[in-house]
């Protein structure tokens, strides 16, 4: 059984901590006993962003304590895309084994290294340890000095809570988990390996083309214990980040202490957020990964090239999320590029021979601490897919004055907007969506999704200090505002809430800008917020999860809590022909298991195991024969087919063979239907053919 | 002007500004069905 990785670091004197440790060591026993999986889980995760968190604690000149927070998140989940990625494109052996051991020994190194560099290695145990504990006295002293702010963080801490539990009791249900999200983690688990999968379908080609570092994420939630029921809560965690974020940069741009905590805090009250964090969608990871680019950006004005290497990494990670990545490459960039040039430009002054160094510093800068984490993260998606489909950005046509530069299958978003947009101008459409004309919120946003705290208090919160920072000459807001600023006008489809969550953060530390700004009047603005954040909180309800479906999920046993049984509302007008085999599938496909399927389905990710530990191949062919052999080639064990399709007339013909001769005892049975509706079959493969 | 008279100044029409919106935000047509909506969520969460 590991051990706690953090025991040998406590110090012998602190009583409370060694007791805190031993019973976290009992805790993890008694899991131990209990479940293997869970205990290898924590023990990986504990010993992952400990062993950051102390490798970075040596960083605390230049690094804030929340900065290190986050920053240990950050190099964290670049060590697991990393070793997924080493894993899985290199050697091909993405299991739960060779990715646990090679973790334990890179968290290990870097414990080792981080410890062995500090002279007194008690007193740097204490240290870390006195540092948590005083930051959380902080904190929690801050909420008692002001009541609304406590009342505040009461509702976060129950909303989160809510989300915990729902995602814990549901799986996962939204449209574009179940239909390429969950399928590439799927895809990845059942042959240990990242590679193309087989181009014969629009969902298929886009899983192939798809940047998968959030994924992989995904897939370390998955892998070691071997079931899907935490995954969709990956975006939780990208949110806490978030909001430690909004302070982080909040704090920089000189907003009071106290105000950035309310920054922060108040960052959690948009219902696409609360919303989406129980999904296995991507969106907050990516806005969440912007803004902590643009915070590591911000530290870079102490000397330290770490906070750039921080900024880089972090890039990076954004750069393989999703194919939106190269938007915010360039525009952080460009934001790079602005700044040392202006730093250089300073510089007119003095000898020539100090602009060059300043020159080549500042290159040397960017290429090797920003640019080589970028590519080294995130630019592995890119570079395949331009080797593969001779496009980086494929299927995405790339254009400029009429010049095709890469060629792709579609120059644009090629699904049409909603209706109600017809004939609204820029700003109508953002008007539309920011006053929330729609009858319900939904985790994919669409015609609401920011909620009134934007649109009431954010929106005139940032046009009031955006103005003062102009008057004032507060550079550093006006960077900021900026870079956010431009990342929304160029983002597509921006009207759309979900794709520019970023646009909520600027709009938070805006609001901290004015409660540090109009003291006297504070309370009264404080009110308005908690009366909204209130309202958030009470109405952030998704459709998809009813009352009833939670007390239903509730008295169901854990297998049976499946996507089919919970029918939601998202994909339930289109999926209701499919739950019978979904839950089939769910209840008989085993470890091992290989289904065929001869067609294209509504949604792949139903066709694995919860555990996504069986195996899923699409068969077709022309001929029988053919398609037999295919069949045994990859040792298939069960078909779905549809009914009345040409596969489902071989079977019946084959069956009806082997029953009118069987009586010979020369002719065996090949198939045998398990499982048939009006719409599909599935049929076993028994292992006496042939 | 004094500063602290300007901040005054700029904090009630911050707050006039926020009122206003707040009247543009809850009288939308279809802010009625939503209510609605999140009214039979919590009348069903009370069983």
């Amino acid at each position: 059984m590991p051990a706690c990785p953090a025991s040998f670091l406590v110090s012998r004197k602190d009583s409370r901590q060694a007791g805190m440790t031993i019973y976290m060591s009992l805790l993890i026993t008694v899991l131990a006993i209990d479940n293997l999986n869970i205990t290898l889980y924590i023990a990986i995760n504990l010993l992952l962003f400990f062993s950051w968190h102390v490798f970075l604690f040596r960083q605390r000149k230049v690094l804030s304590f929340v900065d290190r927070i986050i920053g240990a998140f950050i190099l964290g989940l670049a060590q697991i895309i990393a070793t997924e990625t080493l894993l899985g494109v290199v050697f091909r052996k993405l299991f739960a084994a060779p990715l646990f051991w090679l973790n334990i020994s890179i968290s290990a190194i870097v414990l080792i290294y981080a410890v062995s560099g500090s002279r007194n290695k008690q007193s740097f145990a204490q240290d870390i340890f006195s540092e948590i504990r005083n930051s959380i006295i902080t904190f929690f002293d801050t909420m008692k000095s002001d009541l609304i702010f406590l009342i505040i963080f009461v509702l976060f801490f129950i909303s989160a809570c809510w989300i915990i539990f729902l995602g814990y009791l549901f799986p996962s249900y939204t449209w574009d988990a179940l239909w390429y999200h969950l399928p590439i983690v799927g895809y990845i688990m059942q042959s240990g390996a990242i590679k193309e999968v087989s181009n014969h379908s629009f969902i298929n080609q886009f899983i192939n083309i798809f940047p998968k570092n959030i994924e992989l994420f995904f897939l370390w939630n998955i892998i070691f214990l071997k079931s899907d029921v935490i995954s969709d809560l990956c975006q939780l965690l990208f949110t806490f980040i978030g909001m430690l974020t909004i302070y982080s940069i909040a704090v920089k741009l000189k907003v009071g202490e106290k105000h950035a905590a309310w920054a922060g805090l108040l960052f959690f009250f948009a219902p696409v957020i609360i919303l989406q964090s129980s999904t296995n969608y991507v969106d907050i990871a990516v806005s969440v990964l912007f803004l902590v680019a643009i915070n590591f950006l911000l530290c870079n004005s102490y000397p330290s090239s770490f906070s750039l290497l921080l900024a880089g990494l972090t890039t990076g990670i954004l750069l393989g999320s999703k194919g939106s990545g190269p938007l915010f490459v360039i525009i952080l960039s460009a934001a790079f590029l602005v700044k040392e040039v202006i730093t250089y430009l300073k510089l007119q002054e003095i000898k020539s021979l100090s602009k060059t160094q300043a020159l080549a510093k500042s290159s040397r800068l960017y290429l090797i601490y920003f640019l080589a984490p970028i590519l080294l993260i995130g630019g592995y998606w890119y570079v395949k897919n331009w080797i593969l489909y001779g496009n980086p950005v494929y299927p995405m046509e790339i254009s400029v004055f009429n010049i095709t530069i890469f060629k792709g299958l579609y120059k644009g978003i090629i699904e049409p907007a909603p209706e109600v947009f017809n004939g609204l101008s820029y700003f109508g459409k953002l008007f539309y969506v920011w006053a929330e004309r729609a009858e319900y919120y939904f985790y994919d946003s669409r015609l609401s999704g920011f909620g009134p705290l934007w649109f009431i208090l954010f929106l005139p919160a940032f046009v009031f200090s955006f103005v003062y920072a102009l008057i004032k000459k507060r550079f550093n807001f006006i960077a900021v505002s900026a870079v956010l600023i431009a990342a929304f006008l160029f983002s597509p489809r921006n009207w759309n809430t979900r794709y520019v969550i970023f646009l909520f953060g600027l709009g938070a530390i805006s609001f901290g800008f004015i409660l540090d700004h109009f003291v006297k009047r504070e309370g009264a603005i404080k009110t308005i917020a908690l009366l909204l954040a209130v309202y958030v909180t009470f109405t952030a309800d998704s459709p998809c999860v009813t009352p009833s479906q939670v007390r239903k999920f509730i008295h169901l046993p854990a297998g049976e809590r499946t996507v089919a049984n919970h029918a939601p509302f998202s994909i339930d007008l289109h999926a209701r022909q499919e739950y019978g085999h979904w839950i089939w599938i769910s209840k008989n496909i085993s470890k091992g298991d290989t289904l065929a399927y001869t067609f294209e389905p509504l949604f792949l990710s139903p066709l694995w195991n919860s555990a996504f530990s069986s195996r899923m191949v699409y068969i077709k062919s022309d001929t029988y024969n053919d398609w037999s052999g295919k069949l045994g080639e990859n040792n298939t064990t069960h078909i779905l087919v549809r009914t009345n399709s040409e596969e489902d007339k071989w079977i019946e013909k084959e069956r009806a063979i082997s029953s009118s001769l069987g009586w010979l005892g020369a002719v065996k049975e090949k198939f045998k239907v398990v499982y048939s509706d009006d719409n599909y079959k599935i049929v076993k493969v028994l292992k006496n053919e042939g | 002007m004094k500063a602290e008279t300007k901040d005054n100044i700029f904090s009630i029409l911050y707050i006039l500004i926020a009122l206003v919106l707040v009247v543009i935000y809850f009288s939308v047509p279809e802010r009625v069905p939503f209510l609605e909506n999140q009214m039979k969520w919590w009348r069903e969460f009370r069983e």
